[in-house]
């Protein structure tokens, strides 16, 4: 019975190596694993430049926030990138209060992110 | 033209209720009924009052303005008056009107003289449930508690809140506590129209007692660095919440919280 979360890919025109991922669903405790495999295995196959749509992400918890912030460090040490875009409100407050603000790429929309990659 | 009729009862299921039953067209030349009708009632003592609109079929901008009017000396008697089974068509005028961010509208009597005891009364609403201590668990226990707290009108904001509130404390009553078979996790939520509380316990696993002992290093501040391998769960939940409390004992661990509703 874990939370249901599905990750959608998409090709960014002109820009090899990045992707943009959608994720659909909630973030939490029980799915945060395949969620790690799937990330790690588009970081893995060289896809250094992640833009993360979280425009239908409804709920994300601490543990969630946890491997985001690990999303974002790895992607960095690898010299690429993970950025943040479409947060809901309610997300956004949990991010804000976790202090994770300053320490994720956060953008208005993915406009935005794809013009800073 | 069809004729106005205007009818007074109170509630089978609360006598201290009133019903105001409307049938017809409320157009201009009613307005001079609805008056006399519901001055009748805020001399009273029954001051909630739920208007059945089930039997309505038109209604005109002056009589919204009239039942607004009469609303307002509910108000300044402790009263209130609710919508209740309006048709389609009367409730986009009310729409259109704006009048549905002024009136409580319900499906139904029922619904609305429930909506009495819950603002009325501060009826508490109790749940309790029990779930083995594993992780699959918490979802579906988080998002009954959201929608318990959605269902009695708390703002999605603060429903959101509260899951996050009752996640958190789920999953750390699951990983610190004892995994023997058998073992359960508690969960105890108490609701009024003020305030939601809620109680999560669980059994302590001997080897996390250590962990226990420390937890105020864990509530001192959310926030999280690159560093961490993990959340900040309890201390989220203290920022949510407006009071907080955690109780240890030999046996077990149960972590407190209450969330002030939001206006």
């Amino acid at each position: 019975m874990k939370s249901q979360i599905e990750l959608k890919y998409e090709d960014i025109k002109d820009k090899t190596g990045a992707k943009i991922v959608r994720f659909v669903g909630d973030l939490d405790a029980t799915n945060v694993e395949s969620v790690v495999e799937e990330i790690f295995g588009l970081l893995n196959q060289g896809t250094l430049n992640i833009i993360a749509d979280f425009e239908k992400l409804r709920y994300v918890n601490s543990t969630g926030l946890g491997i985001l912030l690990h999303f974002s460090k790895s992607a960095k040490e690898r010299g690429g990138c993970f950025k943040i875009a479409n947060v809901n409100e309610n997300v956004y407050e949990i991010i804000e209060i976790i202090g994770a603000t300053t320490l994720l790429d956060l953008y208005d929309d993915l406009d935005e992110a794809i013009k800073s990659i | 033209m069809k004729s106005f009729h205007i009818e007074i009862s109170e509630s089978k299921e609360c006598p201290d209720v009133t019903i105001v039953y409307l049938k017809g067209k409320m157009g201009h030349g009613t307005i001079k009924k609805i008056r006399e009708t519901f001055n009748t009632i805020v001399q009273g003592e029954k001051v909630f009052v739920v208007a059945d609109m089930s039997g309505v079929e038109y209604l005109s901008s002056a009589s919204v303005g009239e039942l607004m009017g009469c609303r307002t000396s509910l108000l300044e008697k402790d009263g209130e008056l609710v919508l209740c089974a309006l048709k389609l068509e009367v409730l986009e005028t009310l729409t259109a009107l704006d009048a549905d961010k002024i009136f409580k509208v319900y499906k139904d009597v029922r619904s609305a003289v429930n909506l009495y005891f819950w603002e009325f009364q501060n009826k508490v609403e109790r749940v309790s449930l029990t779930f083995p201590s594993q992780l699959s668990f918490v979802p579906a226990v988080r998002q009954l508690i959201r929608r318990i707290a959605e269902q009695k009108e708390y703002t999605s904001k603060d429903a959101f809140r509260i899951e996050t509130i009752v996640d958190e404390i789920c999953n750390n009553a699951v990983e610190h506590g004892s995994k023997t078979d058998g073992k359960e996790v508690q969960v105890s939520v108490a609701i009024d129209r003020h305030k939601i509380e809620i109680a999560i316990s669980n059994t302590s696993d001997p080897e996390k007692v250590e962990i226990l002992k420390n937890i105020s290093k864990y509530l001192s501040s959310p926030k999280i660095s690159f560093h961490d391998k993990r959340g900040r769960g309890l201390a989220l939940v203290k920022m949510l919440s407006n009071d907080f409390k955690i109780d240890n004992s030999d046996i077990g661990t149960c972590v407190h919280v209450t969330k002030i509703r939001e206006e």
